[in-house]
């Protein structure tokens, strides 16, 4: 801290942090794995996609051109 | 000055009282010193209290929580593309929106948009620096921005009618005093935000160059910021060398809440798809988990063979899966609920910079020093 109104604007956030409402973390953590659960068949690092061909970065197909 | 961190003991405050007793000030400042005292030990005793209370609320860990889950299945993740052309280690990756697309910087000071399905360069550019840490694409993807070494954020369109070789104009939108590390644009292709080594975050109008707002209250270099997706709230997140993450009030430029964990160094820091929680990647060779509403850590992923750096972590689509970017080459798999490592992909050859999913999470970018990018899916 290097001046007062530095020092004072640190205060001031210290106490508003201390003073916001706070779940507890079993409520939180359950919200988590709720929204994770909610959203699971739409992701496909876990579910998969239905067919390969859905994949928009599956094996490319031999008539694309690599170079350039 | 020792106040300034966060983790400050009382013992720095004593020792400060010492050298202001001998100290022959003018009576002015030693009223400012004295109430900067007073100050910083009040700051110190909320430090406190402030602990307490985040403690108190610590009752399950989500690993426990998360029990009843089924195991993670077999993903199948491969290295799907490899996109090579940058002639210096690649620092900075970003997704276009329209999953595509991708940006990347290098420490050459090149910058390069490919077309990710077929490995196209389509652009490159030389920028004004060396080391281009940062850059971005804009929410259009008509705009990229990008800088590094030259303390500045830069601006330049992209039109696909152009010559890839063509010479393009970068524009400087931000200026800090030392070097810019991280840039992302805030909602729209007309607001930037920036981070840098001179311990501040900035909003700037990206038409005008002027800044809008800043965000002082780090003591240490920001390497990272991100604001959460689903972006309906005012807030954005920022970390670095004090090993701190703040969340700031954008509107009005306060720091709202901070946290801590980190024995070194934050990388890399990135929203969780809900938008309530964040993981962090640190030079401890953890990720960790917090959550805003805890207030706290809510996990921790880490193992006794990971000795590592973490230089970039991102989610899958439903937040399940952390993915990590390592100073050992490997990206990490871990599963986000039960906070274990589920596998490790092997393809880079030196460090892996950043680590981003595609805006639909059908697939996550490397950046490495190994002067390549890739792609799995």
């Amino acid at each position: 801290m290097h001046s007062v109104p530095q020092g004072r604007k640190l205060v001031e956030s210290l106490r508003s942090e201390r003073d916001m409402p706070r779940q507890l973390v079993s409520q939180a953590t359950t919200d988590l794995i709720k929204y994770t659960e909610d959203h699971t068949p739409d992701d496909v690092f876990v579910k998969g996609f239905a067919s390969d061909k859905l994949n928009p970065f599956r094996p490319k197909s031999s008539f694309q051109c690599a170079a350039l | 000055m020792a106040d300034e961190k966060p983790t400050t003991s009382s013992s720095s405050s004593a020792a400060k009282e010492q050298t202001k007793k001998t100290e022959p000030a003018s009576e002015i400042a030693s009223r400012a010193a004295e109430s900067i005292e007073l100050l910083a030990r009040e700051a110190e005793e909320l430090r406190v209290k402030l602990d307490a209370e985040r403690n108190k609320l610590n009752d399950i860990p989500i690993e426990q929580a998360a029990d009843r889950l089924s195991p993670l299945p077999h993903t199948g993740i491969k290295s799907r593309r490899l996109l090579k052309g940058h002639a210096g280690k690649v620092l900075c990756m970003d997704w276009s929106m329209d999953k595509r697309h991708i940006v990347s910087s290098s420490q050459d000071g090149k910058v390069i948009v490919w077309d990710g399905f077929t490995t196209n360069k389509e652009h490159a550019l030389t920028t004004a620096t060396t080391w281009t840490m940062a850059c971005a694409y804009s929410p259009s993807s008509q705009l990229i921005a990008c800088g590094g070494l030259d303390n500045k954020c830069s601006v330049v369109p992209l039109s696909f009618d152009d010559d890839i070789q063509q010479k393009k104009r970068f524009r400087a939108v931000a200026t800090h005093t030392s070097y810019m590390s991280c840039c992302m644009f805030l909602r729209s292709d007309n607001l930037l935000l920036t981070g840098s080594g001179d311990s501040t975050c900035a909003i700037w109008d990206v038409e005008s160059g002027q800044l809008i707002q800043n965000f002082h209250g780090h003591t240490g270099d920001v390497f990272a910021i991100d604001v959460p997706r689903c972006d309906t709230g005012n807030i954005f997140i920022s970390a670095g060398a004090d090993k701190h993450t703040l969340v700031w009030d954008i509107r009005t430029g306060l720091c709202v809440q901070s946290f801590d964990g980190h024995e070194a160094d934050i990388n890399t820091v990135r929203f969780h798809p809900n938008g309530d929680a964040f993981a962090t990647g640190s030079d401890d060779a953890s990720c960790r988990l917090f959550d805003l509403r805890a207030d706290r850590q809510v996990c921790i992923y880490e193992k006794d063979s990971i000795l590592f750096p973490v230089n970039g972590v991102d989610f899958s689509a439903s937040g399940r899966i952390l993915f990590a970017g390592y100073g050992d080459y490997r990206v990490g798999v871990w599963d986000s609920l039960k906070a274990t490592r589920h596998t490790t992909l092997y393809g880079h050859e030196n460090r892996i910079s950043c680590l981003k999913s595609s805006p639909d999470g059908t697939a996550i970018c490397t950046a490495s020093w190994d002067c390549t990018i890739r792609i799995w899916a």
